[in-house]
């Protein structure tokens, strides 16, 4: 038990200085559109970024708010990301889990759909997170299957699909009508 | 049938264990001796075959001397069936790289291959080259070299071998496509008890499988005639055949595919090289380590602290051995560095709060907010360009 709570310290040191790390990268090189952070500075495990959607989209203009929680043992261990504002999108869940493979240990995927070499590892990062959901966001994957009704619509009925995206722009915005 | 799993299939090792691995060991001498005398006449069989003009004579030469390269004796089992002549397709189990030469000594027949060998050679290896391109293609080659000539047909629908002691792969269909009715035989080896090393084992090449061969004193194929089995639907036919051999195999089937062991050996050679990575960094080897992986793992905390530069960090990782140690030293300010000249300098920082005041500190525009600032600042602006885009004016 002693070693136990010793060794998750010593993980949690080693990630409490990897974040700082990328917290302070991020901020003095932020990349466009992107902004990311601690919620609080007391806690550097629970992060809140804001993502802009990547322009000629239909998640153009939109600032979209997401919560990162990571792992005492990060890096090893990816950290989750979900979205805190109302989303419709293939690849995100209902309530905003957001399921790309950059976010999966290699191991994690039974059903061997994705590659290793996109998985989380500990030479990615949260820029690398956050850069792969602006391109998730621009292209969404149908095959996954993380909200089957976006996926269909996505397929099927793009206009639809893009009216939606435009009302969820919006409401991020803070514009009615 | 899915209760099988695919490790069981194949050994990880073809040595055996305990006092066998002993007179292995007594033996090799004699073994590494036959090796190179065989390897020897192989290769003046090889020119004799290049040079020499295609003839029955050359063929069974090749054949015998074959037999004595590769140490393969082969035996009919009285018990089993009489061959039907008029059976042209001989299906068999797979069990080592040599099957092809075993069926063409004691069943007299040729497996379509890819090498382009001299012809004489290949005859008397039991290989006849075809055209592989497409399995339609394949089949009308089958077809037509039947009509034309007086060897038989051997395949093996496994298309890969196991280890033959807990099930079969699962057989391809189209080999009982060509003809209704085929010839089953079942394959069984023995080697003498001082020298028993397994056909093959996991991830093997050939060429391996084919030193071993040549290692051990010999290796003696048993081959067994099953009954003739005839059925026009092809699917059917390849179960029952399956069935049949496996029954005399005393093995199970599987719904393994030869796929499915390619799959196996790829992701077992790649775990095996992962592990052999991670050990070779455990062990201290400090002259390989200085120049690949010191260079990965610089690169490692470059991307976190892109402002240091990229000898102070060699330096210091060359001490620690430890990306997250070197990143730790930097940010404690342990390591000292005059960074690089395009960025602003970062301080050292030991606590969080000193983050926050080197961040907030920085003189360029961004850095002067606190985080929650730079988030209204970026939706204010976000909504800005909305409106502005979409004219909305004010609503």
């Amino acid at each position: 038990m002693i070693t136990d709570n010793l060794y998750v310290n010593i993980m949690a040191g080693s990630a409490l200085r990897r974040l700082m790390a990328e917290y302070k990268q991020l901020t003095l090189n932020p990349p466009e559109g992107i902004i990311a952070g601690p919620i609080n500075e007391e806690n550097f495990f629970e992060w809140e970024a804001l993502i802009t959607g990547p322009e000629g989209t239909c998640f153009e203009g939109g600032v979209f708010p997401a919560k990162l929680i990571f792992p005492p043992d990060y890096p090893l261990s990816p950290p989750k990301m979900q979205f805190t504002c109302e989303m419709f999108h293939p690849n995100i869940y209902a309530d905003g889990r957001v399921c790309i493979s950059i976010l999966h240990a290699p191991g994690d995927d039974p059903m061997g759909y994705e590659s290793s070499a996109e998985r989380w590892s500990p030479v990615q990062s949260v820029e690398k997170i956050l850069l792969s959901v602006v391109s998730m966001l621009a292209e969404p994957n149908d095959e996954s299957g993380a909200n089957v009704d976006a996926a269909k619509m996505w397929r099927e009925d793009r206009p639809e699909f893009e009216r939606i995206a435009q009302k969820l722009v919006r409401k991020t915005l803070g514009i009615p009508c | 049938m899915s209760q099988i799993d695919i490790k069981d299939l194949f050994d990880e090792s073809r040595f055996p264990s305990g006092w066998r691995l002993v007179s292995l060991l007594l033996y090799s001498p004699v073994g590494l001796v036959l090796v190179f005398l065989r390897f020897l006449v192989g290769l003046q069989l090889w020119l004799l075959a290049s040079v020499l003009p295609d003839c029955d004579a050359l063929r069974t030469i090749l054949n015998h001397g074959l037999a004595f390269v590769f140490g393969i004796l082969v035996k009919i089992d009285p018990k089993g069936e009489i061959p039907d002549k008029q059976t042209r397709i001989i299906i068999a189990n797979n069990i080592s790289a040599l099957d092809h030469f075993a069926l063409r000594k004691g069943a007299c027949t040729l497996t379509p291959s890819l090498w382009d060998l001299p012809s004489a050679l290949s005859n008397a290896l039991g290989l006849q080259d075809m055209n592989m391109s497409s399995k339609d293609a394949l089949i009308a080659n089958i077809k037509e070299f039947l009509a034309s000539s007086e060897w038989n047909i051997a395949l093996q629908p496994e298309f890969g071998s196991t280890n033959s002691r807990v099930a079969l792969l699962k057989f391809n269909s189209w080999p009982f496509s060509i003809e209704p009715s085929v010839q089953p035989v079942v394959i069984t080896t023995r080697r003498p008890e001082f020298s028993d090393i397994r056909l093959t084992s996991v991830a093997s090449t050939w060429w391996t499988d084919v030193f071993w061969f040549m290692f051990v004193p010999y290796t003696m194929f048993n081959l067994r005639y099953l009954k003739v089995k005839r059925n026009s639907n092809q699917e059917v036919l390849a179960r029952n055949v399956e069935t049949d051999i496996a029954e005399a195999l005393h093995l199970s089937t599987s719904n393994y595919t030869v796929s499915d062991k390619t799959e196996f050996e790829k992701r077992y050679v790649l775990e095996k090289t992962q592990s052999r990575a991670i050990q070779s960094r455990v062990s201290t080897n400090p002259q390989p380590m200085a120049s690949i992986e010191m260079q990965r793992m610089a690169r490692q905390v470059s991307e976190v602290l892109p402002l240091v530069p990229h000898n102070v960090i060699l330096r210091d990782l060359l001490k620690t051995r430890n990306v997250d140690v070197t990143i730790a030293n930097i940010l404690d300010g342990i390591v000292t560095y005059t960074p690089e000249p395009t960025a602003p300098a970062p301080s050292s920082s030991s606590n969080i709060s000193k983050v926050n005041v080197t961040l907030t500190k920085d003189g360029n525009g961004t850095g002067s907010l606190t985080f929650q600032q730079r988030k209204a600042k970026m939706i204010a602006e976000a909504r800005e360009r909305y409106i502005l885009k979409h004219g909305l004016g004010n609503c």
